[in-house]
């Protein structure tokens, strides 16, 4: 019942984590010079801003084509990467932060970040979107903040999710959402993602927020140990002792992962592989420790390329 | 639920207009109305409304009727009577809007004194006081005087038929009459209302879309710090802040020196201006005033934003104090901010028990 200013209101920043951003394709703009363009990811979350955390894994100062100066950079956190730049058009304490934080980055430091920052997404000649993010404030944080922030945007994940799913019980209507206990502003966004995005598998967020929560109890390496590199295989160590306990370790990753995920038909090929990576094992190790797996009666697949676990 | 004859006189003093005004109610609330035609229906009729308009007063919806409006007695068993739609109608201080005619509200009197002001040449007065409900605090203002004995403090009343203005965003009830006063032996509610510590935990979408209110906590996640956070001059005589030592009414003027953080809070899919006084800053930040100036002189403005970035960016906090809005965009005056004390193995735990997680 307030009456709605026509001044251009403050965009809220949505507390999410990278693998919903980075996923999404989908982008929005209002037809005036100065409305806002948003990134609609498949949850439906209509974004102009962000507030995220994460270690900071790469920064680098770039000429661009016009001669300009571009710090670019990437930000993990448990469910993948954002990627940053900051450019001349940013605001002078955000340049000054980031010549800062490229002296601790090069020094090998572990940095922990938490950035407000804008939406942006461009899309190549062949037509994939890409987004990253213009940040607008930064802080380096402690180990504490990082964990604080992550269990609030896996609440943010979850709650998303949940209306995810509410949505796919109802009319593809305004009405019928608000009806069936969607959020207001989830509204619009969720019908746009719908038309977009199709049926999507949600799996894979609920494992990041699964292994997002690991990490903010602790319970998992925290990420300013180290970037969770890829394990590559090495061919030249011939570690037999290192290979296996590696290998034993992609088993019980495997069995969890299809544990957590089956829903009474098994796991999906890609879906496996997918949540693999995520925790850093590569697509040809993960194929691999799979085929051992069905061969020695571990797993079965009740139709190609969906695995179950043999009771 | 009511309705009355009125005229609208023409503000060119070229006649006057006959309109009904009143109110109705559904279950979901009540809505006053004005009506351009003939409005003969009595008070408890069920009618069903085609064509109305909706205009706003100050922060207040009214349905109006005219030529093109249909109105029709209506039938419907399951409708709720007009005795339990009364009983709906009775405000509380969170639902006051500027604007509100027919208000009905019962309150606790909490200060009640004379205000004296010269108009014309007449000195005149006023009865000004504060009320509380278990929703929050406001305003009310009389001008009649009412039975109110100032050494019984607090009393619990009943108001009705009262309008409300809002000054700064804060709900003021104006009595006009003494019917509309009745003194009541207790309160609806149960215990006492601890003034002191009236804070009402409401949250931040909801008073970002609601009223201007008092004595509110709410909680966030502090998204910015802005640029002109830390030490600010403001004008001796009307307290604006200085800009380059010039005061937007008092032109070049030296400044008195205040502390103040300028911020912003989000929640969910709602965002708020936060600005955080002198010593609920200092507070926040663990510092003093002196260590802050000095700060700011050896390191310049520029390092000490970013240091309080450094200090609360991300941070969730808990604030409480009172909301401005005014369609411009809501902004907390914030008396008191804490860093919400998250224990994040325990939210963990809890949301894998509320999602189901393994």
């Amino acid at each position: 019942m307030m009456e709605t200013s026509r001044q251009i209101q403050r965009q809220p920043a949505w507390i999410m984590l990278a693998s919903e951003f980075g996923e999404s394709t989908l982008n929005e703009k209002g037809s005036g010079e100065f409305d806002p363009t948003f990134v609609i990811t498949k949850l439906g979350a209509k974004v102009n801003r962000v507030i995220v955390s994460g270690l900071v894994e790469r920064l680098e100062l770039r000429e661009t084509s016009n001669g300009s100066q571009m710090y670019q950079g990437q930000l993990r956190d448990p469910s993948g990467l954002h990627y940053f730049s900051v450019g001349e058009y940013a605001s002078e304490s955000m340049r000054e932060f980031v010549v800062q934080l490229l002296d601790k980055v090069d020094s090998g430091e572990p940095v922990l970040l938490s950035m407000t920052a804008k939406a942006r997404w461009y899309q190549t000649d062949e037509g994939a979107v890409y987004t990253s993010l213009r940040p607008e404030e930064a802080a380096i944080v402690t180990r504490e903040r990082y964990a604080s922030w992550l269990v609030r945007a896996c609440a943010a994940t979850l709650e998303r999710l949940d209306q995810h799913q509410k949505s796919l019980n109802c009319e593809p209507t305004k009405e019928a959402m608000l009806k069936e206990g969607i959020r207001s502003e989830m509204v619009d966004g969720i019908l746009s993602a719908q038309t977009h995005y199709g049926q999507i598998d949600t799996e894979g967020y609920r494992l990041n927020v699964m292994q997002a929560l690991d990490i903010a109890e602790g319970k998992m390496a925290a990420a300013t140990t180290a970037p969770p590199t890829l394990k590559l295989p090495d061919p030249d160590s011939g570690d037999d002792a290192d290979a296996s306990a590696g290998g034993e370790d992609l088993q019980a990753v495997i069995l969890e992962c299809i544990q957590a995920m089956d829903n009474g038909e098994g796991v999906d090929f890609e879906s496996l592989v997918r949540n693999l990576a995520a925790r850093g094992f590569t697509r040809e190790q993960s194929e691999a420790e799979l085929d051992t797996m069905s061969d020695d009666g571990i797993l079965h697949e009740p139709r190609f390329g969906w695995f179950k676990i043999v009771a | 639920m009511s309705s009355r004859a009125d005229q609208i006189h023409r503000r060119d003093g070229s006649g006057s207009i006959d309109v009904v005004r009143g109110r109705l109610a559904d279950e979901s609330g009540a809505i006053g109305f004005l009506s351009w035609e003939p409005f003969e229906y009595e008070v408890g009729t069920l009618l069903k409304i085609d064509g109305a308009q909706v205009k706003t007063f100050r922060d207040t919806p009214e349905l109006n009727f005219g030529r093109t409006t249909k109105i029709e007695p209506f039938h419907d068993a399951n409708f709720a009577n007009a005795d339990t739609l009364k009983q709906g109608m009775v405000s509380t201080i969170s639902t006051l809007r500027d604007g509100s005619k027919d208000v009905e509200i019962v309150v606790n009197i909490t200060s009640w004194e004379k205000r004296t002001f010269t108009k014309d040449g007449e000195e005149r007065y006023l009865w000004s006081g504060q009320i509380a409900d278990p929703t929050g605090q406001c305003r009310v203002s009389a001008w009649t005087d009412l039975p109110i004995d100032t050494s019984s403090l607090p009393m619990t009343v009943r108001i009705t038929d009262a309008r409300v203005r809002a000054w700064q965003g804060i709900p003021d009830i104006t009595i006009d009459r003494e019917d509309q006063l009745t003194i009541l032996e207790e309160t609806p509610w149960e215990g006492e209302l601890d003034l002191e510590n009236l804070k009402i935990e409401v949250p931040l979408e909801e008073l970002v879309s609601g009223p201007s209110r008092v004595g509110i906590v709410t909680r966030g996640t502090i998204v910015s710090v802005r640029e002109d956070s830390g030490i600010i001059m403001r004008c001796p005589e009307c307290r604006r802040v200085l800009r380059e030592g010039q005061c937007f009414e008092h032109g070049a003027v030296e400044g008195n020196e205040d502390v103040r953080l300028r911020l912003v809070l989000d929640d969910k899919a709602s965002t708020c201006a936060l600005l955080i006084s002198k010593d609920a800053a200092l507070k926040l930040l663990n510092t003093d005033h002196a260590a802050m100036v000095d700060e700011i002189q050896a390191n310049g403005s520029m390092a000490f934003v970013q240091k309080i970035r450094d200090q609360l960016l991300g941070c969730e906090v808990d604030v409480s104090g009172r909301i401005i809005n005014d369609g411009q965009g809501a902004m907390i005056l914030c008396d008191g901010a804490t860093l919400a004390n998250a224990d994040t193995g325990l939210i963990a735990t809890e949301l894998r028990a509320q999602w189901g997680l393994q």
